[in-house]
């Protein structure tokens, strides 16, 4: 019969090591909204993705991340990174809202989403921080019919 | 006797490897204690004329249920490199319109972000030169110095002099 403080010593145990292993390892969660469509579905699909990829800075154009919404820091953001920024930083980009994929500073990601006419992204709020990047997505588990690997080419709209 | 000891030891790995996560854990939730370099935001911290190296408190919690106000002092992630990390002042928040201490231009502070600045102007690489920053990269709020003893507690939280006549803040309060 376990005493309750093992109990509890336990539930710690299993706790952390379920965090660890989510915010270091690999991660599930909903994407909903329609910036990604047709790659993702609007309504909500629920994908994996790996927090390895960010903090190496092994990051790709063309991979589809998981980021902290520069608009709003409790939500966060889906979208396919279009450039990694590589340009020597200098302060024109906010002083006068220059806001082009041509000109991304190193250390920073241009995102946009994958359906371009509805889609808030780097187009909106400039080129976002590599630190607010949190993952890369690689698998859509739901729907169960469209279970499949995501990688670095869009689909392309059949309508 | 050897079997007694096998198993002590055994113990003692087990516990050095589940410290592992569950350190990582408190420190990602709870917080931290950090060592500041550099003087951007002395006197409050590392104060020049001393030779210390301030140890702060990196408070995470309060994150979660609190939101930043101007004023606070804040860790947060360097926009231009991830692995850096800067100690500075929220001066302004979305909404607000601030001068610039360099080029007295005024900026429209966007929707989720905020401007930041260290105490110290002339050492500080923060919003005047990086312009305002997303929220989302604040990782903690810096309350507290627990060392050198003689300067142990609490951070004054308010908006600096300096600061605050070149805020003009959002009508919504």
């Amino acid at each position: 019969m376990k005493s309750a403080s093992q109990s509890l010593l336990f539930l710690v145990k299993f706790g952390c090591s379920f965090y660890v292993l989510q915010k270091y390892g690999v991660e599930a969660s909903v994407c909903v909204g329609p910036s990604m469509e047709p790659t993702l579905n609007a309504q909500g699909d629920i994908v994996i993705f790996e927090h390895i990829s960010p903090r190496w800075g092994t990051l790709q154009p063309g991979d589809v991340v998981v980021a902290k919404s520069p608009s709003n820091p409790h939500s966060y953001i889906c979208k396919r990174v279009k450039v990694v920024g590589d340009k020597p930083f200098s302060s024109r980009f906010w002083k006068y809202r220059q806001r082009t994929p041509q000109y991304v500073p190193r250390g920073y990601i241009w995102l946009q989403g994958d359906n371009a006419d509805n889609s808030t992204d780097s187009r909106e709020y400039g080129p976002v921080p590599e630190a607010l990047i949190v993952g890369r997505v690689f698998l859509r588990i739901w729907p169960m019919s469209q279970i499949e690997w995501i990688g670095r080419s869009p689909k392309i709209s059949t309508s | 006797m050897k079997w007694l000891s096998w198993h002590a030891l055994e113990e003692v790995i087990k516990g050095c490897l589940w410290s592992i996560p569950i350190t990582i854990t408190f420190c990602d939730v709870i917080g931290t204690v950090a060592k500041v370099e550099g003087y951007s935001m002395s006197p409050t911290v590392n104060p020049k004329a001393g030779t210390n190296v301030d140890l702060v408190w990196v408070d995470r919690i309060s994150l979660l249920f609190k939101d930043i106000r101007r004023g606070e002092v804040v860790v947060l992630a360097c926009p231009y490199n991830k692995n850096r990390k800067l100690i500075k002042r929220v001066v302004a928040l979305e909404g607000d319109h601030i001068w610039s201490r360099t080029e007295s231009r005024l900026t429209y502070i966007p929707l989720g972000h905020c401007w930041v600045e260290g105490d110290e102007g002339d050492k500080s690489t923060d919003s005047n030169q990086l312009g305002p920053i997303p929220q989302a990269l604040i990782e903690g709020r810096v309350s507290f110095i627990i060392w050198p003893w003689k300067r142990w507690g609490r951070i004054p939280q308010v908006p600096q002099g300096s600061s605050e006549n070149r805020l003009i803040p959002s009508k919504v309060v």
